[in-house]
């Protein structure tokens, strides 16, 4: 927890067996439930950001992506590296939220009524200049890429990893991360001349 | 000719400097403002046996001909807001749900220094004398159970009080501010001790009470036996703190992680609304006592030294932090305790040189806290009067940018810069 607050860009080890809260939690030790939220909630809430979800919506996906984890978690066969399991998870999420908004943008286009922006505030997360700017770049980019660039570059997970998490070959993530590469290094370049 | 799945590792972008420090901030600034605590207690909260087993899926279909419904009414609300009705401020730790039920009440979640990265402006500091004066002191930690729908509760709970010509007494609020409570007139730990399940009114009063084909809240004061968590906070919400009160302690009467949320929020209830810090004191021991081993134990033994810092039994908060940082669970929440160990060295014994102790040992924990826990040793060694001391800290805390009270900190910085370049100023 404390290496996960840390910052250091490969977060998450990747262990060969469940650790300890996790086996705890798969044999029904209610209290690991806390360390293994502990230990894993800064990293699926900022994966989340960094994939896009918007603050407003931040605390129900972590909520949900935590649940399914609880409640899945005695078929949990310990195949899949925990790290790997969780960021799918937060994967599914974005995109369940993601697809709500667009659902919400639809209606709001059909209705022409666009709500007031002072209706919620993000008083806790400081939306500072190097994530603004990476969260600019990071828009720039496909889904896919995203999740990609987001997972190679930002978590530092190994390639191999990636590819399993995202669901798809190590050549076409490759590929992906040499576009999103492109995309992102113009962007970000872009960033530094707005003010 | 190698396999695709063998491919090599592609160069990372982090291996060009100037990307590696942007990723790498950002990477710790995407981390900022999250409540790991005040999260676990929600997704707790969903688990209990009697939440809803899910909140309802986005179906497309369903969801349209809801939101086409929901917009219309809307549109109404709008029309009639436009007249002048206040503007929501809602802060990211209530939950979407919760968020719904706060209603247009300005619920504004109080400031944090440790996570809140736009802090209410600090007070103007002046040059302290040991001991810290109390205008220049540092403010204590706020608990990590308080803020969200609770003091919005508690606003409302003191506009009630205010509409009724009644201010809130002074013996209530009076305390809070300077950190301590008064006595209450009984023991209520002792009480709870004796009986951690105070009685409830019969089953057929409360019947009674909620009226035939009444929801499970029928209305201030009155409950009913299913009474459900969500119900319990919108009693507190609709500013009658002491039927929530009573709808948690009926909560708490069962078993499982429903009671043990229950008896939790009870404890932040009587702490951040009624202002009852003992009461609080005695839910969170009625919870050490039925759940030994409860999933909110840690949050629970860390709301008690709090809670006794805050009562000014700085004994029994020492005791119990010592032993806590001596288990497991107390090392991960070592950099909390020990900023809270300075605190109540510095406030409440006096005692700066045990005071700057404590806060060093946060400060080598790092993180937010560790930051924190410079600005707090800063000044600690200001009151001693170890100048170079305090400007060593101050500069480390200042180290980083976006710091929340950078301004404060760096006019403290310049004020013994100065001093230090005065004849005969000591070193």
């Amino acid at each position: 927890m404390v290496r996960a607050a840390i910052g250091s860009l490969v977060e998450v080890e990747a262990p060969a067996s469940p650790p300890p809260p996790l086996l705890r939690c798969v044999q029904g030790d209610r209290g690991a439930w806390r360390a293994l939220h502990r230990q894993y909630y800064p990293v699926a809430a900022a994966f989340l950001r960094k994939l896009g979800v918007e603050e407003r919506d931040l605390e129900d996906a972590c909520q949900d992506v935590f649940l399914q984890m609880f409640r899945y978690l005695g078929s949990f066969r310990g195949d899949a590296d925990t790290s790997t399991w969780l960021y799918r998870l937060c994967i599914t999420q974005a995109r369940r939220t993601r697809l709500r908004h667009r659902v919400a943008r639809t209606l709001e286009r059909v209705l022409a009524f666009v709500p007031r922006e002072s209706l919620v505030s993000s008083a806790s997360f400081s939306e500072s200049s190097a994530q603004r700017r990476i969260a600019a770049a990071l828009d720039r980019l496909s889904e896919k890429e995203r999740q990609a660039f987001v997972l190679y570059e930002m978590e530092g997970l190994p390639g191999k990893q990636v590819a399993e998490i995202v669901g798809c070959t190590e050549a076409t993530l490759w590929r992906r991360l040499h576009e999103a590469r492109q995309v992102f290094r113009q962007a970000l370049a872009a960033t530094e001349v707005d003010p | 000719m190698s396999e695709p799945n063998e491919l090599p590792e592609a160069e990372r972008l982090t291996s060009d400097p100037e990307l590696r420090d942007v990723l790498r901030r950002a990477n710790l600034e995407y981390r900022a403002g999250l409540d790991e605590a005040a999260a676990f207690r929600r997704v707790s909260e969903r688990l209990a046996p009697d939440a809803p087993r899910s909140r309802p899926r986005t179906h497309v279909v369903t969801a349209l001909g809801l939101a086409c419904a929901a917009a219309a009414g809307w549109l109404v609300w709008l029309q009639a807001e436009r007249v002048g009705a206040p503007e929501v401020l809602v802060g990211p730790e209530v939950s979407a749900s919760e968020r719904a039920l706060v209603g247009p009440e300005p619920a504004r979640v109080p400031s944090d220094p440790e996570t809140d990265p736009h802090p209410e402006p600090a007070r103007e500091a002046t040059v302290p004398s040991a001991p810290i004066a109390q205008d220049d002191a540092i403010e204590a930690p706020r608990a990590a159970v308080s803020g969200d729908v609770l003091e919005a509760a508690r606003r409302t709970a003191d506009e009630a009080r205010a509409r009724k010509g009644r201010a809130a007494p002074e013996a209530t609020k009076k305390p809070l501010e300077a950190g301590k409570l008064a006595p209450p007139p009984h023991d209520r730990e002792a009480a709870s001790r004796r009986s951690p399940r105070p009685a409830t009114p019969p089953r057929a009063a409360r019947a009674s009470e909620a009226g035939p084909g009444v929801g499970s809240i029928a209305g201030k004061g009155q409950l009913v036996r299913s009474a459900s968590r969500e119900d319990c906070l919108e009693l507190a919400r609709r500013g009658d703190p002491r039927a929530a009160e009573r709808c948690f302690d009926q909560r708490a009467a069962g078993s499982g992680l429903g009671a043990e949320m229950a008896l939790y929020e009870m404890a932040r209830l009587r702490r951040d609304v009624l202002r009852d810090a003992v009461g609080a004191l005695a839910a969170l021991s009625a919870y050490r006592e039925r759940f030994e081993e409860g999933s909110l134990r840690n949050e629970v033994d860390l709301s008690r030294v709090e809670l006794l810092a805050e009562l000014g039994r700085s004994g029994d908060a020492l005791r119990e932090s010592a032993a806590l940082l001596a288990g497991s669970a107390g090392r991960e929440r070592a950099a909390e305790l020990h900023l809270l160990r300075g605190d109540i060295f510095q406030r409440d014994v006096q005692d700066l040189r045990a005071a700057a102790a404590e806060y060093a040992q946060a400060e080598a924990l790092g993180g937010s806290r560790g930051a924190e826990a410079s600005r707090r040793l800063g000044a600690c060694l200001e009151a001693l009067g170890d100048r170079a001391g305090a400007l060593a800290a101050y500069r480390r805390y200042a180290a980083e940018p976006g710091r929340p009270h950078a301004a404060e900190v760096s006019r403290r910085i310049d004020r013994l810069a100065r001093a230090g370049m005065r004849p005969g100023a000591r070193p």
